[in-house]
């Protein structure tokens, strides 16, 4: 392994990421309240959307599926992504959020802040 | 046997160069509100394109030590004559063809190649998203033919790294179409959005690495739609059940990790299968496969349709 190239390529690495951070690129992304519907049946094949609702900044929606199933949405960065979870919800409040854990230690919970949540479920 | 340089080695300053000019286009364009790169997602992919290396220096020497210790039953003697080298280059793209589709519909080879694919973004960074673990598949045995005839392990080292090379910049959303002649043979940033998609209609698909013909001659192409076109729309990238997680380490095992917990909580008639069958099956159905994702995918889009079809 040649030292120098491993360690001119981590340098590059921390500085090529540092550049995307300081350009501010991949922020702004968020789920709009029309576009939520439609994302949950585009990530989960086999999900037909009801209704949903979306955090009040966008970053994370619950949807409500035809078959009582639900889908949770959010941010990934500039990327939604999703989970089917089955009723019931595994929810939590936490100030003014509620916080759906998702069943994945990776995955992690999903804060969503909208009180209309409740009618959802 | 000449001592032939590493290209790889040799081409990471350009891949730096050419990254941070996509970074500029990319913001200067605003393009996808500017979303074309993510801080996280891009040390992700850097660090996992570091990772490879360090598991490249540590373990690729098994393999090339395996093909070295074939090359003594090699049928003829073809040197290093120039026609050799051409023909070196396009049958281990012919390779690389076999072992790439096999990386997505064997579960075991999927395991090592996932990680290019975990990336929801498509740019210069995701082509340096690469695996930590193909030693530990049997990739290797779609090279073993050409050995057996007699290239040199040296030159089929060199034009593999010729060939990751060229994959480098097809990974980008900047280019949208090359010129027709060089779209109907080459792999290309089109050709290549589609094999990186999530989109039900484009999985499993464009599997080439330099020369598209391959996935024309053996039934795998499919042309990336344009804006407008019947049954557009805009790609999803990364993978059909997205990780949600920025952890490279993650990125990397996962599908270790899985195939270890379904194997070991199988029936012993099934176990094998998840380790040979394609990514997704299960032995109770109860998971999607591509097959069943594409069938799902135009059930509903009949389903959709059904309304506006029926008369008023």
């Amino acid at each position: 392994m040649n030292w120098a190239l491993a360690a001119g390529s981590l340098a590059a690495v921390l500085a090529t990421a540092g550049i995307v951070a300081w350009l501010g690129l991949g922020r702004g992304a968020r789920i709009g309240e029309d576009q939520a519907a439609r994302l949950a049946e585009d990530l989960l094949i086999d999900f037909h959307s009801r209704e949903a609702i979306v955090d009040r900044d966008g970053r994370s929606a619950l949807v409500r599926g035809e078959d009582g199933s639900f889908a949770l949405l959010r941010l990934h960065g500039a990327h939604p992504v999703a989970r089917r979870l089955s009723a019931p919800l595994s929810i939590e409040r936490d100030g003014d959020a509620f916080r759906i854990d998702a069943g994945e230690r990776r995955f992690g919970s999903t804060a969503i802040r909208n009180d209309k949540l409740l009618t959802l479920l | 046997m000449p001592d032939l340089p590493n290209p790889v080695d040799l081409a990471v300053p350009a891949f730096v160069l050419l990254m941070l000019a996509e970074i500029v286009v990319v913001r200067v364009r605003a393009l996808s509100g500017a979303a074309g790169y993510e801080p996280r997602d891009t040390l992700a992919s850097l660090l996992l394109g570091f990772g490879s290396t360090v598991a490249g220096a540590l373990f690729g020497g098994l393999a090339v030590a395996a093909l070295i210790w074939a090359y003594q039953f090699r049928l003829f003697e073809i040197g290093y004559a120039g026609w050799a080298w051409i023909a070196a280059f396009v049958l281990d793209d012919l390779a690389y063809y076999g072992v790439h589709r096999a990386g997505h519909r064997i579960r075991w080879f999927w395991a090592a190649h996932v990680i290019h694919h975990s990336s929801q973004h498509y740019n210069l960074s995701t082509a340096l998203r690469q695996t930590w673990t193909g030693a530990f598949t049997l990739g290797l045995v779609f090279k073993l033919p050409l050995v057996l005839l007699g290239f040199p392990v040296p030159m089929l080292l060199f034009v593999g790294g010729i060939n990751l090379i060229y994959q480098f910049w097809i990974h980008t959303e900047l280019i949208q179409r090359m010129p027709g002649w060089f779209e109907a043979v080459m792999n290309t940033p089109s050709h290549h959005r589609v094999h990186h998609a999530t989109n039900p209609g484009y999985l499993d698909a464009n599997y080439a690495g330099v020369f598209i013909v391959w996935d024309k001659l053996f039934g795998s192409f499919v042309p990336e739609k344009r804006a407008g076109e019947p049954g557009f729309e805009p790609i999803r990238y990364g993978l059909v059940r997205q990780l949600g997680s920025f952890n490279v380490l993650w990125a990397a095992f996962h599908e270790w990790i899985g195939i270890g917990r379904d194997v070991w909580a199988a029936p012993w008639r099934a176990k094998l299968g998840y380790l040979l069958r394609e990514p997704g099956w299960s032995h109770d159905a109860s998971r999607d496969t591509s097959a069943t994702i594409k069938a799902k995918w135009a059930a509903r889009a009949s389903y959709r349709a059904e309304p506006e079809a029926l008369p008023a």
